[in-house]
């Protein structure tokens, strides 16, 4: 009754064993040498789970991306600079902090599922050297970070390239009118043409608080019907 | 000359906070043998394994596992021990081909042996038509023989195996089991544990019951069975049955006293097998007008031990 497995199972061979490690550098050196090597390993499973799960690359492609398109566009004409500047020269390197901030969490999650699920405690009971565990990790997300700080870098330039090209109203394409659209039912953009100033309406109330309290209010928007 | 313990303990303790999760361990577990901590959850059977894998620091006493102290050359015991915790660390999103690679690469096994490695530990544990899959759409079983298969890459000569069949379903207990005696053939000292005692009794050499962060009895799962008394035969009358007169009826038959048991009409007599036992009460009983609804013999198992051990079986009595 009970399944004989394991007399089924061809013999554990052994023949690969372990390899003592070469003894001909100084102590010290191969030290740092296999706490290199661990490094490495680790970080390329790190970067390996990516091949296995290619959703993870949306948090430094797509992410960055609508964050630039969602800032420059949409938010646009509701946030001004106290001084009067040019509130898109700021926009790219806010956005390289939030990923920054962005994949620390991911790190930090990372590693705390890793110590729960155990895998930290399977790696300090191996001949490794511990520290690597962490530096590893950190070392795979840093390569992501880059990605995402590529991607934020092209957006940027290419946005930046537009506005060069036509000074004025930006070219949008369908899904930027759909972003703009959303965005006038938050804030009552007053409208593309009246971009850079913005100031209050006719009815004299200052345009930010009331945006806000309409929005909370979800009063009918006729901005865009208008 | 007497080969020394694999695995020693002396007044091992360990405490979280102000609560001793264990307490005064003595352990001497000889190489090539297999060891089963048995208890339920919070006994501090995790905390021994990981004190012996160096994981956590005992408060007091030491640990020598294959020779070396565990606190003081941790690095040596590591290069002789593998784990396989209680919940099967592997990385879900890798594939199971990838993990036995990764943990050989950092076990300084060069690529291609990780690789050769790999591949054989997947035949062994049945897991080649998976191999290239991703861990996390594997079933729990071949989640726990790949985790089981991780802990093989060097050949350690220990093994210890925190509860390697908690949750499995009946069929991949079994397979798991096998596995396990699979590799004790080759000589590995194994440090088991179980809050199952079918499993202790299964597998294990030397059983060592633990509650509360200490050890309550030790043995062959034999001894303690002995321990506990012999063969008894279980008797149940219908309501109203005369259960005086049974109990002396059945009192020539007995090696002990015959004690009532848990329900009604129960009888709970000790006795020494012998061929046409059951035969001879059923008509002793039946001669005097007593009719049986249910008999059965009772061999003792380590439940017993452990209601005996824990005081569940008092209660209930
Ligand atoms: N890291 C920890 N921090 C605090 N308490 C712990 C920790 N690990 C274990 N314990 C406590 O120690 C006791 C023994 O736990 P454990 O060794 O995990 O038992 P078992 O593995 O037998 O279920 C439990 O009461 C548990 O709550
Ligand atoms: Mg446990």
């Amino acid at each position: 009754m009970i399944p004989d497995v394991a007399s089924q199972l061809p013999a554990l061979s052994f023949e690969t064993a372990a390899p003592p490690p070469a003894r001909t550098a100084p102590a010290w050196l191969a030290a740092r040498y296999w706490a290199l090597h661990d490094v490495w390993v680790l970080t390329r499973r790190t970067l390996a789970r990516v091949i296995t799960t290619p959703e993870q690359l949306v948090n430094v492609t797509v992410q960055p991306l609508i964050l630039v398109l969602l800032f420059s566009y949409v938010f646009d004409g509701a946030i001004r600079l106290p001084d009067g500047g040019n509130y898109r020269e700021y926009l790219i390197a806010g956005i390289f902090a939030v990923n920054m901030g962005g994949t620390a969490q991911g790190t930090a999650i990372g590693l705390a599922v890793d110590l729960s699920t155990g895998l930290i405690d399977r790696f300090r009971s191996l001949p490794m050297s511990r520290a690597t565990v962490l530096i590893g990790r950190t070392l795979a997300d840093l390569s992501l970070t880059l990605v995402a700080g590529l991607v934020t870098a092209m957006a940027g330039l290419a946005g930046a390239r537009r506005s060069l090209a036509r000074t004025g109203r930006p070219r949008t394409g369908a899904a930027v009118r759909l972003f703009r659209r959303v965005g006038r039912n938050m804030h009552r953009d007053p409208g593309p043409r009246r971009r850079g100033r913005p100031g209050g309406r006719a009815d004299g109330h200052p345009a930010a608080v009331t945006d806000v309290e309409r929005f909370h209010l979800g009063q009918p928007d006729d901005s865009v019907a208008a | 000359m007497r080969q020394p313990p694999m695995i020693e303990t002396c007044g091992l303790a360990k405490s979280f906070g102000r609560a001793p999760a264990v307490s005064g361990l003595d352990l001497q577990i000889p190489a090539g043998s297999t060891f089963c901590l048995l208890g339920p959850n919070g006994a501090g059977k995790t905390t021994v394994v990981r004190m012996l894998s160096t994981l956590v620091r005992p408060d007091a006493g030491w640990a020598r596992v294959a020779g070396h102290d565990v606190a003081a050359d941790g690095a040596a015991v590591r290069r002789e021990i593998g784990l396989s915790g209680q919940y099967a660390s592997v990385d879900e999103f890798l594939t199971g081909r990838a993990n036995l690679v990764m943990i050989g690469e950092l076990c300084r096994l060069r690529r291609p042996a990780a690789r050769r490695r790999a591949a054989e530990l997947l035949a062994h544990f049945e897991l080649e038509p998976a191999a290239d899959r991703p861990v996390r759409t594997y079933s729990g079983g071949m989640r726990r023989r790949l985790d089981l298969a991780a802990s093989l890459i060097t050949r350690p000569r220990v093994l210890f195996l925190d509860e390697p069949t908690t949750g499995l379903d009946p069929r991949s207990r079994l397979v798991m089991w096998d596995v396990i005696r699979r590799l004790v053939l080759d000589g590995t000292t194994l440090l088991l544990t179980t809050q199952y005692l079918e499993e202790a009794d299964q597998l294990a050499d030397v059983v060592c019951v633990m509650d509360s962060g200490r050890v309550t009895a030790q043995g062959t799962p034999a001894d303690l069975k002995a321990s506990v008394g012999g063969t008894r035969l279980l008797l149940s009358l219908p309501p109203g049955a005369a259960l005086g007169r049974a109990a002396a009826i059945l009192a020539p038959h007995a090696a002990g006293p015959v004690r009532l048991t848990g329900g009604p009409g129960r009888l709970e007599v000790p006795v020494v097998p012998r061929p046409g036992i059951v035969t001879d009460v059923v008509k002793d009983l039946d001669a005097a007008g007593i009719p049986v609804d249910d008999i059965s013999m009772r061999r003792p198992s380590l439940d017993d031990v452990f209601h005996a051990l824990t005081g569940a079986g008092e209660a209930a009595a």
